[in-house]
């Protein structure tokens, strides 16, 4: 149908064009690693949260834990969970796409789930009221709109569209449930990840380069590292020491 | 029928509608919980050894508040009828100076305010001195309200209260912020259910982390404002058991309406086991549900 000609001009023109809007391509780059704990896990034991001010929350979920210092001590080392990991430097001035899935927030069992999540700036956040009971979201960001409203039925999800613009890591509460926080960081691209139950991370998908990455805990706060990926997998841990 | 005489009707007909009417939604949804007693358009159920006087005291002045009002109705009716315009009349505009009827208002003024002050004071002042000393053995509580949350703070089985500290505070582990390092906080208890022993006098400290509460315990007749800064004691004495309702009694933001909590008042013993197994601090299991 196409001839040659037609195809490599039709190819050039898309490449300069991509070029000059300066969108990054995907890569098959991956960067894993996990985030070390290095201390007396003993000192941060998880508690149960007493939620009988709300007899609803119980009604949905019997128990729920403290979220703020999880370790996991099954590993050796131990490795710590809910760390938001993402690149803070390498990236220049490239732009990357916002996705076009939203981000899903939910309260279930009067908790958020997730505890701690990432956001490409731009990007939808969806928030849904899993319980049987009244929540309120107050987002308290340093650099992004703030937002405070009411969900006060089950199964309702934020009727405004939610973006949030501007390079930040802040907390969300329920001005109902005092114990009800979760955190939210938000990037200008989409390499970030928040380690799980086995304490580990994975960022996929970046150009060839030399990264600092970041870690940050909303109890221990933050930790870098640099690492350089070429046309693979890199690996690299990141450690908290509370009291070093 | 002549009007005075409708009025009053309709202000028996209300009084007798809702005297021992029991509306079903006054006390919130809550699940598997059966709340005590009666909660109507009135007052609701009496619970308290020292509330009868208070009841007391709102009877009488709601049924000299009826005098007052059926009586100045009467004259407004009147006033109304006797001062129509119709033929033959010229309107005044200068108000009446007959002595009669400045004194008159004089007098219902000082009657109103002794009304006020002679009946309301005394109680005011058995409330505020009467308190129980160490000899009547008190149940000792203490209350931190938040926006919007009541917690409720037990010395646990040493009876003392661990030290507390703004710079301890954590909403989700630690709302009362007490110093992890002090001895005798150990045992101590924060919950956000009111456990309290029936037929002893309870001494609950009042305290405010954030804005004015109020914390208010309709069966109990006891209402007091909790202030930031302040600690401020209120004492009763229950005579029943049962699960009763705690509110806050003063807008203090937009989930105000949802600051609510339950007291139970149980036997000594039941209060007692019940601190004992609260005292025990629940490590979450990884394995749990998360």
């Amino acid at each position: 149908m196409f001839n040659s000609k037609t195809v490599a001009t039709v190819s050039m023109v898309t490449f300069a064009l991509v070029a000059m809007s300066g969108v990054a391509h995907a890569d098959a780059n991956v960067i894993t690693g996990k985030v070390i704990f290095k201390g007396n896990a003993g000192d941060y034991k998880r508690k149960v949260i007493d939620t009988s001010k709300d007899p609803n929350c119980k009604k949905a979920k019997t128990k729920i834990g403290s979220q703020k210092v999880i370790i996991n001590k099954k590993t050796t080392p131990m490795t710590l969970r809910n760390v938001l990991v993402s690149i803070k430097d390498g990236l220049g001035n490239k732009m990357f796409p916002t996705p076009s899935e939203p981000v899903v927030l939910t309260q279930f069992g009067c908790q958020y789930k997730p505890h701690v999540f990432g956001i490409v700036a731009g990007q939808k956040l969806k928030i849904l009221n899993g319980d049987n009971t009244n929540h309120n979201i107050h987002f308290l960001p340093k650099k992004n709109q703030e937002h405070n409203f009411t969900q006060p039925k089950k199964d309702m999800e934020n009727g405004k569209v939610i973006t949030l613009v501007e390079e930040d890591v802040f907390k969300v509460k329920c001005d109902v449930h005092p114990w009800m926080g979760c955190h939210i960081g938000v990037f200008k691209h989409p390499f970030f990840n928040v380690t799980g139950k086995d304490g580990t991370f994975t960022l996929t998908g970046m150009p060839d380069g030399t990264y600092t990455l970041e870690a940050w805990h909303e109890e221990f706060g933050k930790q870098t590292a640099s690492v350089t990926v070429e046309g693979g997998t890199a690996n690299v841990d990141l450690t908290f020491e509370p009291g070093a | 029928m002549k009007a005075p005489s409708l009025c009053l009707l309709v202000i028996l007909a209300f009084c007798a509608l809702g005297e021992g009417t029991a509306l079903a939604q006054v006390v919130p949804d809550i699940p598997d919980v059966e709340i005590t007693g009666e909660y109507g358009p009135f007052l609701p159920t009496l619970a308290s050894k020292d509330g009868g006087e208070v009841d007391q005291l709102i009877s009488i002045l709601h049924w000299f508040m009826a005098v007052l009002f059926v009586g100045w109705g009467i004259f407004f009716v009147y006033c109304l009828v006797r001062f129509r315009q119709r033929e033959g009349h010229q309107a005044k505009y200068e108000p009446i100076k007959a002595k009669v009827s400045k004194y008159g208002e004089i007098a219902v003024a000082g009657f109103e305010v002794a009304l006020l002050v002679g009946l309301s004071m005394p109680i005011w002042a058995s409330v505020k001195n009467d308190r129980p000393t160490e000899a009547d053995n008190p149940f000792r509580v203490r209350v931190i309200a938040e926006q919007f949350q009541w917690n409720f703070h037990y010395p646990g089985a040493d009876g003392v209260f661990g030290k507390t500290g703004a710079e301890f505070v954590d909403t989700a582990e630690n709302p009362a912020g007490i110093d992890p390092n002090d001895p005798g906080g150990q045992d101590d208890v924060v919950k956000g259910e009111l456990h309290i022993p029936v037929d002893r006098p309870i001494i609950a400290d009042l305290s405010s982390k954030d804005v004015i509460h109020s914390f208010f315990l309709p069966v109990m007749r006891v209402k007091q404002d909790t202030i930031p800064g302040m600690r401020i004691p209120v004492w009763f004495e229950a005579t029943m058991t049962g699960i009763f309702e705690i509110a806050c009694a003063q807008l203090c933001g937009n989930n105000h309406y949802s600051m609510k909590a339950l007291m139970y008042v149980q036997s000594e013993q039941e209060v007692e086991d019940w601190i004992k197994k609260a005292s025990i601090v629940e490590e979450f299991d990884e394995d749990d549900l998360d």
